[in-house]
């Protein structure tokens, strides 16, 4: 339902910013307003009062104002990443146009979205990432596709030859009496 | 005694609660992925939208036991390769003080393997 329509993103954001010199993320604001509409009221108040201030104090930030007959006002934000917000104006007071105009110019260019996982490395792993051939025998690397020996039957179970072997090998290391009559011809 | 006559003057929009239009969005947008009428019309759309959010809730506590077996399946079968058996190995884990979540043994056994091969060969080593 909603993890499938609302987007969301792993974390992407500008995070060397501000390990050197700070860049602000906010490229240009575009204000959209009527000259004469009673709901531009607080934008046209906004750009009497504030707006050359907020000019001054940020250069790099580039201010289009866009005088539009009987439209609704909007401010559209664009940022360095290439993304690209727009805040309905409509009906706002001077004060509020402010805030908008502040928010605008602290945030990352990145769009407000759920955070699938609120961790990103470049580097997930130091040993190597698992692989099928890891572990193992290396011999498969230099064999041969036509090698009939990879295609033997390997059985879970022992055989009774095998067992026999094994018991044989344990009593020599206990040192018990061996009785050799069975066993010749058997590789021990 | 009620007077409904000059609400009956009215017209139909100021009668209707303030906040029909947020709800009616609420709904749109949360089953804009539906089919048919669930989509459109908020009488049915909104039945759909609350059973979505019914579901969601209820998957919330069964969530991490879901990941949980799937991180076991991965610890199994790397595990396996190392000759052990996981409910030994996590067991045998527990007993020896390392704390590790499945979370984090899984992600050892995909991402730093030879860690893992060293976690087995410790178990095999203490048993």
């Amino acid at each position: 339902m909603s993890g499938q329509t609302l987007p969301s993103h792993f974390v992407k954001n500008v995070i060397q910013n501000g390990v050197g010199r700070h860049v602000c993320q906010l490229q240009r604001i575009t204000i959209s307003f009527c000259k004469s509409h009673a709901a531009s009221v607080g934008v046209r108040d906004f750009i009497e009062n504030y707006l050359l201030d907020f000019t001054k104090a940020n250069p790099g930030v580039v201010v289009y104002l866009k005088p539009r007959r009987n439209r609704k006002p909007v401010l559209a934000a664009d940022f360095l990443s290439g993304y690209t917000e727009e805040v309905s104006l409509n009906k706002c007071d001077k004060d509020t146009v402010a805030q908008w105009v502040g928010l605008l110019r602290g945030r990352s260019g990145v769009q407000i979205q759920r955070l699938r996982k609120d961790w990103h490395t470049d580097t997930p792993s130091i040993q190597g990432i698992w692989h099928p051939f890891m572990f193992k025998d290396t011999r498969l690397n230099t064999s041969d596709l036509r090698d009939r020996s990879l295609s033997e039957y390997v059985s879970p179970y022992k055989s009774a030859t095998q067992k026999l072997v094994e018991q044989h090998r344990q009593a020599s290391e206990r040192g018990d009496q061996i009785d050799n009559k069975n066993l010749e011809g058997t590789e021990v | 005694m009620v007077f409904l006559t000059v609400a009956r003057w009215m017209p139909q929009r100021f009668k209707t609660s303030p906040s029909r239009f947020f709800k009616r969005m609420q709904m749109k947008r949360n089953a804009a992925k539906y089919f048919g009428r669930g989509r459109n019309c908020y009488v049915i759309g909104v039945l759909r939208m609350l059973r979505s959010m019914r579901h969601s809730t209820e998957q919330q506590a069964r969530k991490s036991e879901m990941l949980d077996r799937l991180y076991e399946t991965r610890i199994s079968a790397a595990c396996l390769e190392h000759g052990m058996d996981k409910r030994y190995f996590l067991t045998s884990l527990g007993e020896f003080d390392i704390n590790l979540n499945r979370e984090s043994l899984s992600n050892l056994a995909i991402y730093e393997p030879r860690t893992f091969q060293s976690l087995t060969e410790f178990v095999k080593m203490r048993s």
